[in-house]
């Protein structure tokens, strides 16, 4: 059983390592030549083969010691990463708003655009108000309907334009910093993906209950503007939370507990 | 000599062995302890992290070989490197005067 002590060294540190696998492959693989050569070397000099392993070992020095500074990472890689990470997840985060937006226009057609995004029941509209909207909306015959028209008009454009916006800034910053990185020749840092998975889960899943508990109230209490819109926002926040909550789910391992 | 005193140096003492020609990590342990007379003892795990740095800041680059039957990943000095050596090792030199005088002061 010659190979036992570096075998169980070497899964005992691959299960510290972080990082990509290609990265953690290559950290075990030359871990391992060390080690054998080491071996090698204390076998010469008269050691049984087991004893030869441990003093080999030993010089190396522990795999928690070894995974800790092998984790480490230099700020500015941090940094990149998390910038990377946002970007991503700001990216689902506009995707999301559009969807939202577009699901809250059709939800006008199997509802209404009052539901949608309609003034609560007994809204103090002024005179003012009501001229306005009746002249920008000229197919409205109240002003409670020309409101939701024009606040549906409104929110359906500015929002969509954000989202587009926002989608296009946050893949500048990835097209930016991959180009970046290739220009250099360098791996691009990047939190693991259960990492971004469990953020993302967490952020959409709250978000999305948040939303419906305020469409909720809204509807009973009609104290705001447009409730249907918190429904629709809501429901797609939480279809992107339950995505992410399945990848993270699919990524994570659970690791036996050490001995002892 | 003291391990941290070692750790403090040892992107030095990387680019040192690694001027006289490429070598891979165990290679690398080795020339230290035996160009320092058995004085550099390192905790032998320690040089992997310290390489690995410095290949991310373009100071040496590494392949994998075969060598004596064994893959390996070999790292080899770029001029980037050659040029760390050169104006750390001056400051070490620079260190190493005003110790000298100091502790020659002493005795």
């Amino acid at each position: 059983m010659t190979s036992d002590r570096i075998d169980a060294y070497l899964d005992d540190l691959l299960d510290r390592l972080e990082g990509a696998p290609s990265e953690r492959r290559r950290i075990l693989a030359e871990v391992e030549a060390h080690l054998r050569d080491s071996a090698e070397a204390f076998l010469h000099r008269g050691l049984d083969a087991d004893t030869a392993q441990s003093a080999a070992i030993a010089a190396f020095g522990d795999a928690p010691m070894f995974a800790k500074a092998s984790n480490r990472r230099r700020p500015a890689q941090v940094l990149a990463a998390c910038v990377r990470a946002a970007a991503q997840l700001g990216a689902y985060g506009f995707a999301a708003i559009g969807a939202a937006t577009l699901l809250a226009r059709a939800l006008t057609l199997v509802t209404s655009t009052q539901w949608v995004y309609g003034a609560p029941a007994g809204y103090p509209f002024t005179a003012a108000q009501c001229a306005h909207w009746l002249a920008v909306q000229p197919g409205a015959n109240t002003c409670g309907t020309a409101a939701a028209l024009e606040s549906s008009d409104d929110s359906f454009l500015l929002i969509l334009a954000t989202a587009i916006l926002g989608l296009m800034i946050a893949g500048m910053i990835l097209g930016g910093m991959r180009l970046a990185h290739g220009r250099r020749g360098r791996a691009m840092s990047r939190l693991p993906g259960n990492v971004i998975a469990a953020i993302g889960a967490t952020a959409f899943l709250g978000a999305g209950l948040a939303l419906l508990a305020a469409g909720a109230v809204q509807g009973r209490n009609r104290v705001a503007w447009g409730h249907g819109v918190l429904y629709a926002d809501g429901a797609v926040a939480l279809i992107f939370g339950l995505v992410f909550l399945g990848r993270f789910l699919l990524t994570i391992r659970p690791v036996p507990l050490a001995a002892g | 000599m003291g391990k941290d005193r070692i750790k403090g140096n040892l992107d030095l003492l990387l680019l040192a062995a690694l001027a006289r020609g490429p070598k891979h990590g165990y290679e690398l342990v080795a020339s230290i302890r035996e160009g320092s007379d058995g004085e550099f003892v390192l905790a032998e795990g320690t040089v992997y992290p310290a390489l690995h740095a410095l290949e991310s800041r373009g100071l040496v680059t590494s392949s994998w070989q075969v060598v004596s039957g064994r893959r390996r990943r070999v790292y080899e000095l770029q001029s980037a490197g050659r040029a760390a050596r050169d104006q750390q090792a001056a400051e070490w030199r620079r260190f190493a005067i005003g110790m000298n005088r100091v502790v020659g002061d002493l005795s």
